[in-house]
């Protein structure tokens, strides 16, 4: 595996400590990966560093890194303001339900455009292309008061429904689809499997790594949404969690308020960090075995 | 609940196939596609109707709405209008400036239309390509085998997994004037108080925060190209650059068209991250904020002006699909035979 994905400069046989390789290895390697986790990681420590100061420390004229005395009053101050487990349960029903079901449709909609041999096949992907490019903001309208009228007003399925119909997933898969060789399926379909059963059977485990991939892009997505649940909200109960930190700047700006705010931010991204840490494995798992299998 | 329906379908299918009548040979083909045609749209039936309730009959509503008049005080006359048909009214309104019989005065939202369709795509060309290059920068570092690269990747990918409105709230935090970033390059720039300043702070956040999805993008991309093809270009001689601009440039396009074409189609849609950094302030107002703005003071105005916001986003995909190679609708031709 650690010679498997190598576009790399692996230049003449030299031995594996001359300078040429080393620095080749050093500069390709480790210096991006320092770089990189910097770049990443700063902003995001001096969020938390911030979390635990209290607000004399955060507005200085004097630089201070560390909290000089750590305190938890931040984190209190943000759990008392808002319902902040309240925001995370609806966060985590709006992304389960809602990637589970765009996931889904999405391998039987790329399947149906790929293996499946139709009149206006062409017709109905640009359809679903064009789908895509709708703008939130061009939908929003109508579909607040299609919602609304409906009473789904501060409620979950009311995040949730407009929400499902994006392509991404579906456009992602069919790239992938297309690239896998016909004569696997032509095989499954000699063995008398059905489109169902060489869907679930045959493409499906096939393309692992491709849908996890979706997965993944589709619960972030989802986390992340902020305009529509923006919206379709007026009341914390049914707020989800970015909403949700937007309402914590308005209680509160500027001195005590960066603390705060801070500390909300940290809640926020924790359960992403945790489910992330998780997931990464797999995810990085799916993507190399993807060019084993290329 | 979604799978069990079609499966239901094949069973039927199967057991009619059966009872037919018998015309062995020419009947095959003949009944074959309609087979496929009935299991083509049980497939896609949910997800059709899915777009047409929450996109095309929403698309369609806006439009109409858009040769609607909005019901209001006609600040020219002081009158009350009642609403009714428009005309094209509302889209003059944006795109040649007229309120009412006049030009639209400075600072109504009328008169910001085309600094903020400028603003927009300025945006959305300079992220796309900022992140373009770092993300192709970052896919091939990440190809690569060498310690700590699941580090690398789990790290990398983790600015995207951050809501945006956390992004936007930190950034705001550390550009604040008397923020670290001002302390830790001695400046005292006002960075969301004047124009260029606020949009390279947007553009910052932005490429920090989507990078490691166009990377990942990417990597998907470059992990499809088989070895082999390396080692031959090896054998033959071609060294590194070669190797990129002949093999992995070419192979990876397909993957980097749709890469671009979604980031870009995203990036003019932007409105989290200018919305909370800056409100659209100090011409930082993209179009998506000018239509949220646009909803409070009158729907049928805001109609018209989402859709001349998606009508130039298709058409910019539509000079991707047609120009550049995005190929979207034409590569699944030749596997139709």
């Amino acid at each position: 595996m650690s010679t498997a994905v190598t576009p790399a400069p692996v230049a003449a046989p030299d031995t594996a400590f001359s300078r040429k390789n080393l620095l080749a290895t050093l500069s390709a390697g480790y210096v991006p990966l320092v770089l990189a986790t910097l770049v990443v990681v700063l902003p995001l420590l001096w969020m938390v560093l911030n979390s635990f100061k209290q607000p004399s420390e955060i507005v200085t004229t004097q630089l201070q890194f560390l909290p000089q005395a750590p305190t938890l009053d931040n984190y209190q101050a943000a759990m008392t303001t808002v319902p902040f487990g309240r925001f995370f349960a609806n966060s985590l029903i709006v992304t389960a339900v809602g990637s589970t079901v765009k996931v889904v449709l999405a391998i039987l909609t790329a399947y149906a455009l790929v293996f499946v041999d139709f009149p206006f096949k062409n017709v109905v992907f640009v359809l679903i292309l064009v789908a895509l490019m709708v703008p939130a903001q061009v939908s929003i309208l109508p579909n607040y008061i299609l919602i609304a009228g409906m009473g789904g007003k501060n409620t979950l399925w009311g995040i949730i429904l407009p929400g499902l119909g994006t392509a991404f997933g579906t456009f992602l898969l069919r790239q992938h689809f297309l690239t896998l060789p016909k004569s696997i399926l032509e095989a499954a379909e000699l063995d008398g499997a059905g489109h169902w059963r060489r869907l679930w059977r045959v493409v499906a485990p096939v393309s692992l790594p491709s849908i996890a991939t979706v997965a993944l892009v589709t619960v972030v997505s989802e986390w992340n949404d902020y305009i529509w649940p923006l919206i379709i909200t007026d009341k914390p109960e049914s707020m989800t969690l970015p909403v949700g930190l937007t309402l914590l700047q308005n209680t509160e700006s500027n001195g005590a308020g960066w603390g705060i705010l801070m500390a909300g931010s940290v809640l926020v991204i924790l359960p992403i960090l945790v489910v992330f840490a998780m997931l990464q494995r797999y995810i990085v798992a799916g993507l190399t075995q993807g060019s084993v299998t290329g | 609940m979604s799978t069990e329906v079609p499966s239901k379908t094949g069973e039927t299918d199967t057991g009619r196939r059966g009872r037919g009548p018998g015309m062995a040979g020419a009947e095959s083909a003949d009944r074959r596609q309609t087979t496929q045609g009935r299991w083509a749209y049980t497939l896609l039936a949910p997800t059709l109707i899915l777009l047409a309730v929450v996109i095309i009959y929403p698309v369609i509503n806006a439009i109409i709405l858009s040769f609607q008049k909005d019901a209001g005080l006609d600040k020219a006359t002081g009158f009350f209008v009642q609403g009714g048909f428009a005309g094209v009214d509302n889209y003059t309104h944006w795109i040649l400036q007229q309120c009412g019989s006049e030009k639209c005065p400075p600072g109504t939202l009328g008169a910001q239309f085309w600094g903020a369709m400028g603003t927009t795509f300025l945006f959305a060309a300079i992220t796309v390509i900022l992140e373009t290059v770092l993300g192709f920068w970052m896919a091939i570092v990440m190809a690569r085998a060498f310690k700590g690269r699941s580090l690398l990747r789990a790290s990398v990918l983790v600015p995207w997994a951050i809501p945006t409105a956390v992004t936007a709230k930190l950034f705001f935090f550390m550009f604040a004037f008397d923020g670290i970033i001002n302390t830790v390059f001695h400046s005292s720039i006002l960075w969301t108080g004047s124009e260029w300043p606020a949009r390279w702070a947007i553009i910052i956040s932005d490429v920090w925060k989507t990078t490691p999805f166009m990377a990942l993008l990417i990597l998907a991309g470059l992990q499809l190209i088989p070895d082999e093809v390396y080692e031959a270009a090896k054998v033959d001689g071609a060294g590194t650059w070669q190797r990129f601009t002949q093999i992995t440039l070419p192979l990876v396009k397909p993957a980097l068209m749709v890469a671009i074409l979604f980031r870009t189609l995203d990036a003019l849609r932007m409105y989290d991250l200018p919305a909370i950094l800056t409100g659209g302030a100090n011409n930082t107002t993209t179009l998506s904020i000018l239509v949220v703005q646009q909803i409070r003071q009158g729907f049928n105005v805001a109609s018209a002006l989402s859709t001349i916001t998606f009508v130039t986003i298709f058409l910019v995909a539509f000079i991707f699909v047609r120009f550049l190679g995005a190929n979207a609708v034409e590569s699944a031709n030749p596997r139709k035979k």
